[in-house]
């Protein structure tokens, strides 16, 4: 993700999804709701099927990663809140599988 | 000539109606979809705003659904329903496509469901049904419903016949009217399996991908107290059948009228039968099927869901109600989560295989705060019915008696902590107040080594519960929930048989209870070789309560004991099922 002048610094993240059933829509569930507490835009992108880059606070955009155990994805927030958004992502998909 | 398929019995009673064939997935023709230079966007807007408020409304009453598993799909429906890319798709195909709400909405819908069916991977491509489903329900407050099987319409007396149903299909069956479901796909354990118990339709599955070749409209069976299905039937053959359910169906009523007296055996011996819970509406109906208490309550649904676990007061709301509203017996089984059922606030790590991995209690010794707060809740609701209910609690997954050792260290404090400020009575009270009493502890059997060391166990713990469905997978190292190799964990296998035998004669010797709480328990035809081979207790499927306790009421312990020691020498499920069917029936 590229930073810009107007906004603050974008934070990434890169996971490898360990959850049996992959980003299945009950996990995606939560992370919409999580993301939306949140003012910064968060992206993901699954790198292993090369998807398009989606908006995390999207249940129809999350499913669009196809998301399978053992897929690596790319996260990024960018915003006033994006360091926070990025690490209470990334906690909800820890509590599910080990980032690496 | 009558053509039988055999399958698997995923929901127990007996169907008779006409085929009508199930092929979902198909998009929808477009409708109309003309632009309209003048429209006036804000009106169709407006009016595209009344319907999701609709929608939105009936899907949060759909989402209380005593039906955990209908609840949760509907949960999930009504996010959908409220995604910004959804609306805002919508909100362009009025304002920029000129599109009437009702076309606006139909065009995104089939884009979306268009580009889900479009993903290679099958799970992430069936959500597509979700993304329909969602649609028509706009769409029927529109004033238009999409072109989709309407299986909301079908007519009384179906036969409905499909490669696989999801939960959704069935939540939207028109009460009564599917009296039988074959599926060519799936298993006893999908959860369209379990909905379809619930709903009280007979379900067979695993039957094949020839079974969609069957022609609609023609008569067909299911059979799902005996995984059959049948077509091309001969009037002779329609008018048997009909016989057959007809007297299934008078010996259920019968023996719910019966349901309130004890299952007592013919030479005398009372064998209490428990119902399995997994949601406090089935706990609420206990009684009314004359169930002698819940002997297998599944905690699950209280810790899954949410953000944090329940804290001690609320389980001991709930469990205190439980108690109220159960006859004798409440067994509350300890969280049994892991990597194949995870719950939102335990860290779960990878696994390559998770039904071997960290699950039931390795995973609560692992998370000891849960086990704890559960037991000292369950202790309190003990307090509180004064006896007068047999409160138990169980732990799942034991595999060696070092676990055993582990809880009862991580309890035992609690039990000297009874009298600390948390539970303090206050200065009022009678001095002879008794301290909180301590609870039975029992074990589930589904590890093969715990049924191997059940002598050893047997002397640690206060009961044993057998789970069949996990022991049968783990004995005959087939996943229960993969359709390739499902048949072969058949708890009627006599490596099973065997288990269960052991592990009764441990119960017996050190004169602990030992009661079965798996899916084989509410199968009339293996009641009599259960109670042979040592079970005291039956805990089954809710519905099946009335009709197993009339089973037990037939049999002879003598009688019983000579089936299981033939069974005990078969070499296969087939040959123990042959026997058992072979049997005369009970007087």
């Amino acid at each position: 993700m590229t930073t810009n002048a107007m906004s603050t610094p974008a934070y990434t993240a890169s996971i490898t999804i360990a959850d049996p059933l992959g980003i299945h829509m009950r996990v995606g569930k939560d992370l919409v709701r999580v993301a939306n507490r949140y003012q910064a835009a968060i992206t993901a992108q699954n790198l292993s099927r090369q998807s398009p880059v989606v908006d995390v606070k999207s249940i129809l955009q999350l499913m669009q990663l196809q998301a399978r155990q053992g897929h690596i994805v790319q996260l990024a927030a960018d915003g006033p809140d994006a360091q926070e958004a990025l690490t209470a992502v990334c906690h909800l998909l820890d509590a599910l599988q080990d980032a690496e | 000539m009558t053509h039988v398929v055999m399958g698997l019995s995923a929901a127990p009673g007996i169907g008779i109606g006409a085929l009508y064939l199930y092929r979902p997935g198909q998009p929808a023709p477009v409708a109309q979809t003309m632009p309209t230079p003048d429209l006036d966007c804000d009106t169709e807007w407006q009016t595209f705003l009344a319907a999701h408020a609709q929608v939105d409304a009936e899907l949060a009453h759909l989402g209380v659904s005593p039906n955990t598993v209908i609840a949760e799909l509907f949960a999930t429906h009504r996010v959908i329903l409220h995604d910004q890319t959804l609306l805002n798709s919508i909100r362009a195909a009025i304002y920029s496509e000129k599109l009437y709400a009702a076309a606006a909405t139909h065009l995104v819908i089939s884009q979306l469901a268009d580009l889900f069916h479009s993903f290679e991977d099958e799970y992430f491509a069936g959500r597509a049904t979700d993304i329909l489903d969602l649609g028509q329900r706009l769409m029927t407050q529109l004033g238009a419903a999409l072109n989709l099987p309407q299986l909301s319409h079908l007519p009384p007396q179906t036969i409905l016949i499909a490669d696989d149903l999801t939960v959704s299909d069935l939540a939207q069956l028109p009460a009564g009217n599917v009296v039988g479901i074959a599926l060519a796909e799936s298993t006893p354990t999908a959860h369209s399996a379990i909905l379809a118990r619930s709903l009280g339709i007979p379900l067979v599955c695993a039957l094949g991908p020839a079974l969609l070749q069957c022609r609609p409209g023609q008569t067909a069976v299911v059979d799902g107290n005996m995984g059959k299905f049948l077509v091309d039937l001969s009037p002779d053959d329609i008018h048997q059948y009909s016989n057959i359910r007809q007297s299934y169906l008078d010996a259920g009523a019968a023996a719910l009228s019966r349901a309130q007296a004890p299952a007592i055996t013919r030479d005398g011996v009372l064998v209490p039968v428990l119902a399995n819970a997994n949601s406090p509406q089935e706990v609420a109906q206990s009684r009314t099927v004359g169930a002698d208490g819940i002997g297998l309550l599944r905690t699950e649904y209280l810790f899954r869901g949410r953000d944090v676990p329940p804290n001690f007061e609320e389980q001991q709301a709930t469990y205190i109600q439980f108690i109220h509203q159960v006859n004798r017996q409440l067994t509350v089984r300890a969280l049994d989560a892991g990597g194949d059922k995870p719950v939102e606030y335990i860290a779960h790590h990878r696994e390559e295989n998770p039904f071997l991995g960290l699950r039931g209690i390795r995973l609560l010794i692992a998370e000891p705060e849960i086990l704890r707060i559960q037991y000292r809740a369950l202790q309190a609701a003990a307090a509180a019915a004064q006896g007068q209910v047999d409160v138990r609690f169980m732990l799942p997954m034991i595999s060696t008696a070092e676990e055993i050792f582990a809880v009862r260290s991580l309890l035992n404090p609690i039990v000297d902590e009874s009298n600390d400020s948390e539970f303090r009575l206050p200065a009022s009270a009678p001095i002879n107040t008794a301290p909180l009493p301590t609870l039975k502890l029992g074990i589930m059997i589904e590890v093969p080594s715990a049924a191997l060391i059940a002598p050893t166990l047997a002397r640690h713990v206060d009961f044993f519960s057998i789970g069949t469905n996990d022991l049968a997978q783990y004995v005959l190292a087939s996943d229960r929930t993969n359709s390739a190799v499902a048949k072969l964990a058949d708890p009627l296998h006599p490596a099973v048989l065997h288990l269960i035998h052991q592990t009764c004669h441990a119960g017996r010797d050190a004169g602990k209870p030992v009661s079965l709480c798996g899916e084989i328990a509410g199968d009339p035809l293996a009641v009599p070789l259960l109670l042979g081979l040592g079970i005291h207790e039956l805990s089954v499927p809710l519905p099946a309560v009335p009709l197993i306790k009339e089973v037990v009421r037939r049999v002879d312990l003598g009688e019983c004991r000579d089936i299981a020691h033939a069974a005990l020498q078969c070499g296969s499920a087939a040959a123990v099922r042959a026997l058992l069917l072979a049997r005369p029936p009970a007087p």
